[in-house]
């Protein structure tokens, strides 16, 4: 399976090392109304571009993580980030494993697939 | 090839050492380096076209750990910085633009969180902090319970052993006494409270057991040069027992112990009456008798205080009257045996030269009763008893006579009289002491 930026990606070591199989229900902090813009990597900031991470998406493995990452970013930042998006990934849609804490998922998609249609606003009472 | 070290440059970035980071969305939000043994978080507050915003401040460990189990939020945690607050200016090639310094409380409120920013923070398991965070757990436990603990000292009153505690004086006179006298007071108290209410022995016994197990202090705090221990009451564990009334006891009766049992002024009457109100006699032998032996002991002073901060209080009692009050001494009726003895002249038959202990009485055994009879006391029958500075062929007569309970041995030796006597009825005894008063004698004699 090809991952999306894999040109990029092939170009680090071991990267991605690892995989958790199975389906996932897995939270992103995004704008709302979402575009293409939520699922920009980082690795295109040269400073990160040999990061592996970098090239993935961060995503939670529950709703109330992702609320209080939200609520740590400073008011600036939180102009771009005023969301929560929740999707069920599948294999087939990708690599996804634990980093840096364990509610925290890194997510490579897989090349082309539409993560508009796949992430869905959560709503404020859920 | 530009690593996350290098975004801090110029502040000598091969000195920063990148840890972990903490808060990610995509790229790192929050991040932890350290610098000559100085922990510091790095915070991105804002993104403009060109380069990214961040704060760079200074953090202890406590804090660290704080901020991860929940204990602070990320506000709190920049609002806690006593220093000041670097703002830096990074491109995206990890170049410093600008720095700048800000103090904490009046930097832009557009670079801080949420009040509500905590992060409940769960490592993975071979993340360094892992480990920390367990060990941060443990002991925010036991600070929690110092915060209520109270404090017991002996000290001892010679510096023989530079004012040191030995180990047995210790475990023997603090330790196995003052848990002796908790037990016995948690008793009592349990008693007291519900004796009335599980009326049935059996159900009385088992909810006594259920919150004996749970009652215990916790030792929390100790110091040498003399001894102190800080005791505290464990307030979490103890709301595991079911029973509302039984939990409500268990929370309290440590607090009561010290009250009414270790922090006592004795010279206040009203104190003393209370504790006489309180407990039956026998409760107050239990509870009491090892804390004046405490108090009591000739090689220490025993003292307490409330809390860490506070000053320590000698506990004495002045009047001995006030410690017969609390523990009255027991009036045990002496029996007097009033023993009427007799001699009784055994006849019987054994072998010749055999030296026996005991006899054997049966129908072949002749009896007669008499109130006195004598013995030959020989050189054998001196050095037998240990004393054998005698001449070989002395010969002593000694008359064995009893008169109202007593057993009288009498002698002449040298034109001296010589006497002893006995209450009992071993007539070896007898013959021991007056053979030590005539060895007595022929030694001064020589």
């Amino acid at each position: 399976m090809e991952l999306e930026n894999h040109t990029h990606i092939n170009n680090i070591k071991n990267c991605p090392n690892k995989n958790e199989s199975g389906t996932k229900l897995l939270y992103r902090c995004v704008s709302n109304p979402i575009n293409d813009n939520s699922f920009k990597p980082f690795g295109f900031k040269p400073k990160y571009k040999n990061k592996c991470e970098a090239w993935g998406l961060s995503v939670y493995n529950n709703l109330e993580s992702a609320k209080n990452r939200l609520k740590s970013l400073s008011k600036n930042l939180s102009n771009n980030y005023n969301a929560i998006a929740v999707a069920s990934i599948k294999d087939e849609d990708g690599i996804k494993y634990q980093t840096f804490e364990e509610n925290h998922y890194t997510y490579f998609p897989k090349e082309n697939l539409n993560l508009i249609e796949k992430f869905n606003i959560v709503e404020d009472d859920q | 090839m530009i690593n996350n070290n290098q975004i801090l440059n110029p502040f000598l970035s091969d000195e920063f050492v990148h840890i972990e980071d903490i808060i990610v969305l995509d790229e790192p939000i929050l991040s932890h380096y350290v610098r000559n043994e100085i922990d510091y978080f790095l915070y991105l507050v804002d993104k403009e076209t060109n380069f990214d915003k961040y704060l760079l401040f200074h953090i202890n460990s406590w804090t660290i750990c704080e901020y991860f189990i929940g204990n602070m939020s990320l506000l709190e945690v920049i609002n806690s910085v006593d220093d000041f607050i670097y703002i830096l200016d990074i491109n995206f090639d990890g170049e410093l633009l600008e720095k700048d310094i800000a103090n904490p409380k009046t930097i832009n409120k557009n670079y801080l969180p949420n009040i509500d920013s905590k992060i409940f923070f769960k490592p993975l398991e071979n993340s360094l902090y892992y480990k920390i965070i367990e060990e941060h757990k443990n002991k925010q436990y036991i600070n929690e319970l110092k915060k209520s603990a109270f404090y017991m000292k002996i000290s001892p009153k010679t510096s023989k052993y530079g004012h040191t505690v030995g180990l047995k004086e210790m475990a023997e006179t603090l330790f196995k006494k003052v848990s002796e006298s908790y037990s016995a007071f948690t008793k009592a108290d349990f008693t007291n409270k519900f004796e009335r209410i599980y009326t049935e022995l059996k159900e009385f016994k088992n909810k006594l057991s259920i919150v004996n197990n749970e009652i215990d202090f916790r030792l929390v705090d100790a110091g040498i040069n003399s001894f102190e221990i800080g005791l505290a009451v464990d307030r979490q564990m103890k709301m595991t027992i079911e029973d509302k009334k039984l939990r409500e006891w268990a929370l309290k009766v440590g607090d009561d112990f010290k009250a009414t049992i270790l922090d006592v002024n004795y010279s206040d009457d009203r104190q003393v009456e209370l504790i006489l109100e309180k407990f039956s006699p026998e409760q107050r032998k239990k509870i009491f008798t090892p804390m004046f032996e405490i108090i009591e002991n000739k090689n220490f002073e025993f003292q307490i205080k409330n809390n860490k901060r506070s000053k320590y209080k000698t506990i004495k009692i002045r009047d001995k009257f006030t410690l017969e009050k609390i523990v009255p001494i027991e009036n045990k009726a002496i029996e007097v045996k009033n023993n009427d003895l007799e001699i009784v002249q055994v006849t019987t038959l054994v072998e010749k030269g055999k030296n026996l202990k005991t006899l054997k009485i049966d129908q072949n055994t002749l009896f007669s009763s008499t109130d006195n009879t004598n013995i030959i006391l020989k050189y054998d029958d001196f050095v037998n008893h240990g004393y054998e500075k005698v001449d070989s062929n002395i010969q002593i007569k000694v008359n064995i006579l009893t008169n109202n309970g007593l057993v009288f041995f009498q002698t002449i030796f040298d034109n001296l009289p010589f006497e002893v006597n006995t209450n009992n009825s071993k007539l070896d005894d007898g013959i021991s002491l007056i053979i030590s008063k005539l060895y007595e004698y022929i030694l001064n004699k020589e």
